[in-house]
């Protein structure tokens, strides 16, 4: 019996079932237990609720921004966006509210387009993903070339031999 | 909860990179160095050169890697191996999982050259395996993180165990499981290092013991 299961382990077709039934039990039991977040990560800014609320009634325009609304106007010391990070620099908040023209436009034509600006190029700066976690960004970018490096090669090789059956077959 | 000093001895050094802390203590520079001179060995060489002898018939073929091949199987091995120090020295708990991540497709990397057809299966289901195992991985690392409220393990190394904590560990555990291609699951390991091109699979042998040294490490002072 155990020879049969450790024999068909040994199969590469095999492997990844059993992984991925293992890591099924694995976060049954896990993810379904009790989490309570740590409330000191969390950003202090009115619920998404409010949020749209104060949107709707039309006070200011950077609510329009909401549920994602970090408030503070770019490079103005006087004037901070809100960012919580574990790290503090004396530049934090800085660059929090600076838009593209393109996402001012978006901005000032409705309250709905807050996850738009906050997810297209441009839109709501990541400032502690810049100002102290800037080895993360390098990783994951070269983790990234990294894969295309491969994928490249082996469709530029595989082209390649095709030309070559290709041609194979001509000359023949 | 265990301190870092207790289990790896006095550090060396470290290097504030503002909230990540790449640190330096007397084993893991004896893993740097196993690596670095591994590396330099594996870059320096040549590939091997496989006499194949066949029944009823009068000849003995050599076979060997296009040089083409070989070269970007070299330029794969030094990146793992530039990812493995740091695996080995990282302070930082997210890090870590970006940098076994990253050794997991530079080994993918280091067998994706090979035309035959077997070893490209083999490597075709580990490649499956990596990817399903990011999900456990990275999710023990936010796990940790939501809990805890940082990621330094510094700072996690003083920090009392609770039941979140533990399960976090075992995500993390899955998650190096696969990534490294550790113990029950290198079938598919073994049916690709069938693959000519010796002193560069090498590095998937010495990727899988240093990620497993880093993450039993880690699974200390989380715990």
């Amino acid at each position: 019996m155990i020879g049969r299961i450790l024999n068909s382990l040994a199969e590469p077709e095999q492997v990844p079932k059993v992984f991925a039934f293992a890591i099924m039990i694995v976060l049954l039991f896990s993810l379904t237990s009790s989490f309570h977040l740590n409330s000191k990560q969390l950003y202090p800014k009115p619920a998404p609720q409010v949020q749209l609320e104060l949107a709707k009634q039309n006070i200011d325009i950077s609510y329009n921004l909401a549920p994602y609304n970090r408030g503070g106007t770019p490079l103005d010391p006087e004037n901070l966006g809100t960012v919580r990070s574990q790290y503090q620099t004396p530049y934090e908040g800085w660059i929090t509210g600076y838009l593209t023209p393109f996402s001012q436009m978006l901005r000032d034509i409705s309250y709905h387009f807050g996850t738009t600006i906050l997810s297209h190029p441009g839109g709501i700066l990541d400032e502690i993903l810049y100002y102290t976690r800037g080895l993360d960004t390098i990783l994951e970018t070269t983790i990234l070339f990294t894969a295309f490096t491969i994928a490249s090669w082996v469709i530029i090789n595989r082209t390649e031999k095709e030309r070559k059956e290709e041609k194979e077959e001509e000359n023949n | 909860m265990n301190d870092i000093m207790d289990l790896n001895g006095f550090v060396i050094g470290h290097i504030p990179f503002a909230d990540i802390v790449p640190y330096l203590t007397p084993f893991s520079l004896a893993l740097v160095s196993t690596i670095v001179v591994f590396t330099v060995f594996l870059a320096l060489s040549n590939p091997e050169l496989r006499s194949v002898a066949r029944f009823r018939e009068d000849t003995v073929r050599t076979v060997t890697v296009e040089k083409k091949e070989a070269r970007f199987r070299r330029f794969m091995t030094i990146l793992c191996g530039i990812s493995l120090i740091g695996v080995v020295t990282t302070g930082d708990l997210f890090n870590f999982a970006l940098f076994v991540s990253l050794t997991g497709i530079t080994n993918m990397g280091i067998f994706a050259g090979i035309k035959d057809s077997h070893v490209l299966d083999a490597a075709f289901q580990y490649g499956l395996v990596m990817m399903i195992c990011t999900l456990p991985l990275f999710g023990g690392v936010a796990i940790t993180l939501a809990k805890t409220g940082t990621l330094s393990l510094g700072v996690l190394a003083g920090m009392p165990s609770n039941p979140i904590l533990n399960i976090s560990r075992t995500l993390i555990l899955v998650g190096a499981v696969g990534e490294g291609a550790l113990a029950p699951f290198f079938a598919t390991k073994v049916e690709m290092i069938r693959a000519k091109g010796a002193p560069y699979i090498n590095m998937m042998h010495l990727s899988s013991l240093m990620v497993f040294t880093r993450v039993i490490e880690i699974l200390f002072i989380l715990g």
